[in-house]
């Protein structure tokens, strides 16, 4: 029944008897020498990351923690979590930040950024850019994806990010320099700062991730945030996240009617 | 909805009213619409939900409730993947199928192309026969054979679920009792029962370039 299923090929992993095969690696003898991050990059097909690009990526996924529950995002993962699993809070968390807030954005501000400095370049200057941008971008009607900080001037994990590398004497490479002109742009046009989905994908890139790449990694660099919420959410499991109460709620549809058939 | 006391639904008593005297597809086009459905409506939606039933193992949310309940996860989990599964491929033919429900909007001309019915695919004509049973018809069947899902679209447009999200909460509310059953059927941790080699994978230990 099953021979006529053409087999799927798969470049990720095989089990064998004793090693398992991950991304055409012996896992045996990645043991103890492959940093997370770097382990998350091979992952997407991306290259092993040296220690310093690692170090690059735990100074931006520290800095990108924002647990606040009252986040709406993290607050989906407490609802998800209302009733003790974490797993779902988890769940939730991802679930709803797989739109136009979240992880995947960085993928769309990558190919962005991408495409732009494939057309023109880094020696262009401001009308260039701003053209590139235009072309390839709605610009003029919507935000750029990774631009627009909600009632702030700037997104603080951007700014502990830079100033981590300002500290370290890290220099970041064209694809940050291409953001934060871009940003220049989106701040005159519309006033939306770069965020860290923005950040992220613009870091991504400088470390040789395709913007195909960059969505599943960009997830893990705000990871810590659901999974902080997740943890305490299902320890608490607090009523009043399983139902609120009706009293934190304004109806505002139809008025009390009653149906024909009860009327008649 | 009123959260209440007491519960009301567009304005209906929920208990009271509603569940005295209502069926729970009434209601559910009453969430939908925000409106009670005339006898047309709840023919045309009833039939959907009918037609949208079926979801077997072979489907990626059977497969994968299958999967999670073998692998003995919680009740809710096997509800949330089933749940969450259908969703994403009822959204996929929702999106799929915006040029047809444009059509559906104003069928004045002809459908447009690619939302034809296969050979073995009767499901138009299955509608035609249940709708003439009742007296009743639907433009859009009446002049096309569209697809199994294409004539799915066009029975819930004629009951008046309309917007895509609705389009697939009720693609999804009609297939997870078969998902759920298929998946509550099997044993769980007889991990035997679900062949290692479907489908088959094969490793090629180089670079990815994918």
């Amino acid at each position: 029944m099953t021979d006529s299923i053409t087999p799927l090929l798969t470049h990720v992993g095989h089990a064998g008897h004793g090693d398992n095969r991950f991304r055409g690696h012996g896992v045996h003898g990645l043991t103890g020498t492959l940093p997370y991050w770097s382990l998350i990059s091979v992952a997407v097909g991306h290259r092993p990351l040296s220690a310093a690009d690692c170090a690059v990526l735990d100074a931006l996924s520290v800095a990108a923690c924002a647990a606040d529950p009252r986040i709406w995002p993290l607050k989906a993962v407490r609802l998800g979590s209302a009733h003790g699993s974490a797993t779902l809070g988890l769940c939730a968390g991802l679930l709803v930040t797989d739109g136009v807030h979240g992880p995947r954005v960085s993928g769309l501000a990558a190919e962005v950024f991408a495409v732009v400095r494939r057309e023109i370049g880094d020696e262009a200057d401001e009308a260039a850019l701003e053209q590139a941008l235009e072309r390839h971008f709605a610009v003029r009607v919507r935000p750029i994806p990774g631009f627009g900080v909600a009632a702030r001037g700037a997104d603080e994990r951007v700014t502990a990010f830079a100033d981590w590398c300002d500290r370290e004497g890290r220099e970041l490479g064209p694809y940050w320099r291409l953001m934060r002109r871009i940003e220049a742009i989106a701040i005159r046009r519309r006033r939306t700062p770069v965020n860290i989905s923005g950040a992220a994908a613009a870091l991504l890139l400088d470390l040789g991730f395709a913007p195909t790449q960059i969505h599943l990694p960009a997830l893990f660099v705000i990871m810590q945030n659901f999974v902080a919420n997740a943890a305490e959410g299902a320890l608490q499991a607090p009523e009043v996240l399983c139902e609120l109460p009706a009293a934190a709620v304004r109806y505002v549809g139809a008025p009390p009617r009653r149906s024909p058939r009860s009327a008649g | 909805m009123d959260p209440g006391p007491p519960l009301r639904i567009h304005g209906y008593e929920a208990h009271a009213d509603l569940a005295r005297h209502h069926s729970a597809a009434e209601i559910t086009l009453l969430a939908y619409t925000g409106e009670l459905p005339d006898a047309r409506a709840l023919a045309l939606f009833d039939l959907a939900l009918a037609l949208a039933a079926p979801a077997a193992i072979t489907t990626a949310a059977g497969n994968a409730a299958v999967l999670a309940r073998l692998l003995a996860a919680p009740d809710a989990n096997v509800v949330a993947i089933a749940a969450s599964l259908a969703a994403e491929h009822a959204e996929h033919v929702v999106r799929h199928h915006a040029p047809w429900l444009r059509w559906c909007e104003r069928p004045t001309n002809d459908p447009p192309p690619g939302f034809t019915a296969a050979p073995d695919d009767r499901a138009w004509s299955h509608a035609r026969a249940v709708l003439g049973a009742r007296g009743l018809s639907l433009s859009t069947l009446d002049n096309s054979q569209p697809s199994a899902d294409a004539t799915l679209l066009a029975l819930l447009h004629g009951s008046g679920v309309r917007e895509p999200l609705h389009l697939a909460a009720v693609m999804v509310q009609a297939a997870l009792p078969c998902l759920v059953a298929e998946a509550q059927r099997q044993t769980p941790r007889r991990l035997q029962h679900y062949p290692i080699a479907v489908p088959a994978f094969e490793y090629r230990d180089e670079p990815s370039d994918d």
